[in-house]
């Protein structure tokens, strides 16, 4: 999160940056990965030269060549200049190599080089309701210019949902007055991958940590084929696990726009206000145990870099494997 | 008595959890979803053409004798991280 905004948002870095092919990786991609594919062997060899030693725990940002070389960079997630200086160091090493030396023997094959991940084909459901998801501290004396919770820095995470789970989003009948409770995978997801989740290390939450969970939803108006809903609700959790006693407690406001004929959301805003406050033996974080904290739901935007899976897609069940 | 100083008590508690948040209105929710959304300005990064493997990265780099800008982290630095 550092690195994305210290650095890869700096417009130094994203100038040079044209100068090389640009790739996000997850070491977690690797766990179960095919080692004798080429992929996995040039991570591994690339990871080898870190400080890490190896695939697992690697992080940073590098400089690398096709042929698997480390040239350049380090795990500097916080300095742009720092980075800079490696990718100028990264493209003179570059331009000293012999083509044998930068490049494979043989351009790479999909079928026997391609390492395969559980999130290769995960897309968002083509009519669904795709889901932008931005959380961010609200001022407070004390929370350090460093520390997570500070404004500063916001979390971005998506939030996909099937047709069939968006509609619960709305009342059944679509009249104005009309009004439901929102249930299901709608709030389920919501509240247990998303509400006062996203402070370092991001702990999901697990059922039975929701004391309470409410959203209704009331139809406001029916205009020219479109049905604005209101929603409003409240939530509390509250972890019971041997090293999170986290908790949050927030109230939730918002709106959307259905159109009634395409089947789909063209506008929604949902925000939960709160309070965040960390586990008894987190003593390793000054300032205050309690913060305020925002969590914000918008149509996510079309920018390829918005088709990023969820952070917990994996509990969602859609591949078959892990369900909350 | 005791159960009326317990209540209060609970009513002080629950009074300043809640004063370190404002009371989300209609009249305050514009004002507070800008403070929380993302700004613009933060999202510069997302005009670079990240390639969301390294194997299709690969396949570039070696077409176009380019060194791999590598962004290595736990989840995808792109989202949630």
């Amino acid at each position: 999160m550092r690195s994305r905004q210290f650095v890869c948002n700096d417009p130094r870095v994203i100038a040079l940056l044209e100068r090389f092919v640009p790739v996000v990786d997850n070491p977690a991609n690797y766990n179960q990965a095919q080692p004798e594919r080429l992929q996995y062997q040039l991570v591994s060899r690339i990871t080898q030269q870190t400080e890490y030693g190896r695939i697992s725990g690697a992080q940073g940002l590098y400089i690398v060549t096709p042929s698997g070389r480390l040239i350049a960079g380090v795990n500097s997630h916080s300095s742009a200049e720092r980075t800079l200086t490696e990718m100028r160091k990264g493209l003179d090493a570059y331009a000293r190599l012999s083509r044998a030396d930068r490049l494979l023997p043989r351009a790479p094959d999909e079928r026997t080089d391609r390492v395969t991940t559980s999130l290769a084909d995960a897309t968002p459901p083509r009519d669904g309701l795709n889901l932008r998801m931005v959380s961010r501290g609200l001022p407070i004396a004390g929370v350090d210019a460093r520390d997570t919770r500070h404004p500063s820095f916001y979390k971005l995470d998506r939030l996909w949902y099937r047709k069939d789970e968006a509609r619960a989003f709305l009342p059944a009948q679509l009249a104005v007055g009309a009004k439901a409770s929102v249930t299901g995978a709608a709030l389920d997801r919501l509240a247990l991958m998303h509400l006062g989740v996203f402070i370092q290390p991001n702990l999901y939450w697990h059922r039975n940590e929701v004391q309470q969970a409410t959203l209704t939803s009331e139809v406001t108006a029916l205009q020219n084929g479109v049905a604005t809903v209101r929603f409003e609700g409240s939530a509390r959790m509250a972890a019971n696990q041997q090293y999170n006693h986290r908790s949050f407690d927030c109230e939730l406001l918002g709106w959307a726009n259905y159109h009634l004929a395409q089947e789909k959301f063209t506008a929604f805003e949902l925000l939960a206000l709160g309070t965040h406050t960390m586990g008894a033996e987190e003593t390793n974080v000054p300032g205050p145990r309690t913060a305020p904290l925002g969590v914000f739901f918008t149509l996510n935007g079309n920018n390829h870099n918005d088709g990023t899976p969820p952070h917990f897609f994996r509990l969602y069940g859609w591949t078959g494997t892990g369900r909350l | 008595m005791r159960k009326l100083g317990l209540l209060v008590f609970l009513l002080a508690a629950l009074t300043l959890a809640r004063g370190q948040v404002e009371q989300l209105t209609p009249a305050n929710f514009a004002r507070l979803r800008d403070q929380v959304n993302v700004k613009p300005a933060e999202l510069g990064w997302q005009r670079v053409p990240w390639h969301d493997s390294f194997f299709a990265g690969l396949v570039e780099a070696q077409a176009k004798d380019k060194p791999i800008f590598y962004w290595l982290y736990f989840g995808d630095p792109r989202g949630g991280c």
